[in-house]
């Protein structure tokens, strides 16, 4: 049997996870700059893949390191190199563009801790991963969540 | 819109990325085999290119006699005590936040004091180069012109041009001092 070597692991792992690492850019990237923000988390993915030590899901911390590059992200002038191949443009999907870009106008007012605890849980992740993830205690995530999702609220009402 | 609406939307979003071919293979070979690195690690070069720079810069003036002029003992210390005042802790808040190992609330809390050093730093470099202009200004006006400055005259042109620099510094970096007034704001919110 054919050994898969550390590159090819990696490049299943992310093409496994791309969407997530795009719905993550997506929320925190200003605007036309989600493909520097996802080319920044492939490199602090391929850098730190031999720090995975197969404790948490793989998926796991891939968000993990995902949100914390989103987060600590510093503006630079060199563009990124990459494209991503995704389109809204068309007429059949005026719809589907303007409910994601509500939800994205929603969500980027939020904090960006609290924009991360509600993207894991409109992810569907269980509290324990979104613990996992963010280096919170359980308490602390369901707080915290129940406080994100009021101000989300706060924000439909007002 | 509701939070079931937001969530339809999220997973509207989640269905359509799945029907794309969003990152080609090509494209992640690329970044694996390539020299594409990490903005972390560019900045990491930057620092040792810079003490490389800094050392021969050094080197040169003593080459030319430096060491007879006060005023170049200054301006090699004021650059040292910059970097290690300055730019030493921001290089140590990069390697860390580089690792992934914080929590989410110690990773805002290391990127909001790195975007406060930055700006601090943009600011007095930007005074800092402003005085030696302002010095090598009066300087050669005394050559050509047989004056000898006084001490206040130079205190004042000195202290114009920094509050110049400073000002306009500030003025490039206003978009970044409002982001982070904010995620401060949000981080205290976050932590009450």
């Amino acid at each position: 049997m054919k050994t898969q070597t550390k590159e090819e692991i990696f490049t299943e792992a992310v093409i496994a996870h791309r969407n997530i690492i795009y719905k993550v850019c997506y929320m925190y990237a200003p605007q036309g700059m989600i493909e520097d923000y996802y080319q920044e988390v492939l490199c602090n993915l391929w850098q730190n893949f031999d720090q995975f030590d197969g404790r948490s899901k793989r998926s796991t911390w891939i968000y993990r390191v995902a949100l914390y590059t989103c987060i600590s992200f510093i503006r630079r002038k060199r563009p990124a190199s990459i494209s991503l191949a995704f389109d809204l443009s068309s007429e059949e999907d005026a719809e589907l563009r303007e409910q994601i870009e509500e939800l994205h106008s929603v969500i980027s007012r939020l904090g960006h801790i609290d924009r991360a605890l509600i993207m894991l849980w409109l992810e569907g992740y269980p509290y324990e991963e979104m613990a996992e993830v963010t280096g919170l205690t359980l308490s602390n995530v369901s707080v915290k969540l129940m406080r994100a999702k009021n101000k989300i609220k706060e924000m439909f009402n007002a | 819109m509701n939070l079931d609406e937001l969530k339809q939307s999220w997973d509207k979003l989640s269905e359509r990325l799945e029907r794309e071919e969003l990152l080609r293979r090509e494209e992640l070979r690329m970044i694996v085999e390539s020299k594409v690195t990490s903005y972390n690690n560019r900045i990491k070069l930057n620092q040792y290119l810079g003490w490389l720079v800094l050392v021969c810069a050094v080197g040169i003036l003593f080459v030319q006699g430096i060491q007879d002029d006060p005023f170049g003992w200054i301006v090699i210390g004021t650059v040292l005590l910059m970097d290690a005042f300055l730019f030493a802790p921001m290089y140590r808040i990069l390697q860390r936040l580089a690792k992934f190992e914080d929590t989410i609330v110690e990773q805002e809390q290391m990127i909001i004091r790195f975007e406060q050093m930055f700006v601090r730093r943009s600011i007095v470099v930007g005074c800092f180069f402003a005085c030696v202009f302002a010095y090598v200004i009066i300087e050669a006006m005394a050559r050509h012109a047989a004056l000898t400055p006084s001490w206040w005259l130079w205190m004042i042109l000195t202290i114009i041009a920094s509050a110049i620099a400073g000002g306009w510094r500030y003025m490039i970096e206003r978009e970044r001092i409002v982001e982070i007034r904010q995620r401060i704001t949000a981080l205290k919110q976050f932590e009450e």
